[in-house]
């Protein structure tokens, strides 16, 4: 096999265990992502009183950036839970994988290399779903604080900038730690 | 002697004096810094009458309030006071033509009660208070503690996973 070449199980192998993200969670984040970065475009239309179209030049940008920040924290996030998630569940599974009457037929090493492979998707839907919910709550508690306790004496533009700044922040600053 | 003619002839030119009144006292706490109590009241004075020579006093609690003129039928009585000042209740605005209003002082400098005087009008203004619009508690606390309780639970559920 010529260097830097992986056979076909190898690429399934590294695909299954890589921590990077595959394309139908990736949308998923995606999609989270400018949602969680647009609602505050709405207390901010409604309650602050930024009319849309004069304020249009905030708002994007600051959605555009608030969107990355929170994506990122959703990668980081999932990967920090996702190896502690397996080993949780990996005994649940272990259980209900061995107790399948078309698992009795299985070798040992047959038998482990299903149960791994299950606790992995089982993991990386679980630690996908938390890292998405736990994010979210964050991102919404930050701004939230922000923008109608701390500076909601400040101009509404100041207001609205460094509350979605500064809850992308926190959510991106957090998310590498531990 | 030409006061009680001008008197005499304020009672003729008015007889029969009725009115009609509309009232108003502050509700919301949020856009004002005081209370203010309003009577607006149209007067009519029969068929010979003449309200435009009508000219009127009001009486609040023992306390003197003008009454403007807005048109040739139609008066207006308001005054404000601090909200904490403003209490619920109903505040009696008593209103005197000049004679009546002359005997009222008359009768008061003479420590005689102010009820011994007959005004022309009375009406009560029934203040329920001024309050906040909305809930007792902000929408912005709600939604804020609904947030933290929220992740709150996401961050020990972490915790839990990460242990």
């Amino acid at each position: 096999m010529p260097k830097g070449k992986f056979t076909k199980e190898e690429e399934k192998l590294l695909e299954e265990y890589s921590r990077k993200p595959t394309k139908g969670v990736e949308w998923l984040f995606y999609i989270n992502a400018f949602l969680i970065a647009a609602i505050p475009i709405w207390p901010a239309w409604r309650i602050l009183q930024m009319e849309l179209m004069t304020y249009g030049i905030i708002f994007v940008p600051m959605t555009l950036f608030s969107a990355y920040a929170i994506v990122f924290s959703y990668g980081k996030v999932k990967d920090s839970l996702r190896h502690k998630i397996f080993q949780k569940r990996r005994p649940a599974v272990a259980t209900e994988t061995s107790e399948a009457s078309e698992n009795k037929k299985l070798t040992k090493p047959q038998r482990d290399e299903k149960i791994d492979w299950k606790t992995n998707e089982v993991a990386d839907r679980e630690s996908t779903a938390f890292s998405i919910f736990y994010n979210n709550a964050l991102y919404m508690l930050v701004f939230l604080a922000l923008a109608f306790y701390l500076l909601r004496s400040f101009n509404v533009a100041f207001n609205y900038i460094v509350s979605t700044a500064a809850a992308s922040f926190v959510l991106a600053l957090l998310s590498t730690g531990p | 002697l030409l006061a009680s003619f001008s008197d005499a002839q304020n009672a003729q030119q008015c007889p029969n004096a009725k009115a009609t009144f509309q009232t108003y006292s502050t509700s919301q706490l949020l856009m004002s810094r005081e209370t203010v109590f309003i009577v607006d009241m149209e007067v009519s004075c029969g068929a010979k009458g003449n309200p435009e020579a009508l000219f009127l006093h009001a009486d609040v609690n023992g306390e003197h309030v003008p009454v403007v003129r807005a048109s040739k039928t139609t008066f207006q009585v308001s005054w404000s006071a601090p909200h904490a000042k403003a209490k619920t209740g109903t505040y009696p605005v008593r209103i005197y033509d000049e004679e009546g209003y002359a005997a009222l002082r008359k009768a008061i400098r003479n420590g005689q009660s102010a009820d011994s005087v007959k005004p022309l009008f009375s009406v009560d203004i029934n203040h329920k208070g001024a309050s906040r619009p909305g809930f007792f508690v902000q929408t912005e606390f709600i939604a804020v503690m609904t947030v933290l309780l929220i992740w709150w639970y996401a961050n020990s559920t972490k915790g839990r996973l990460t242990e």
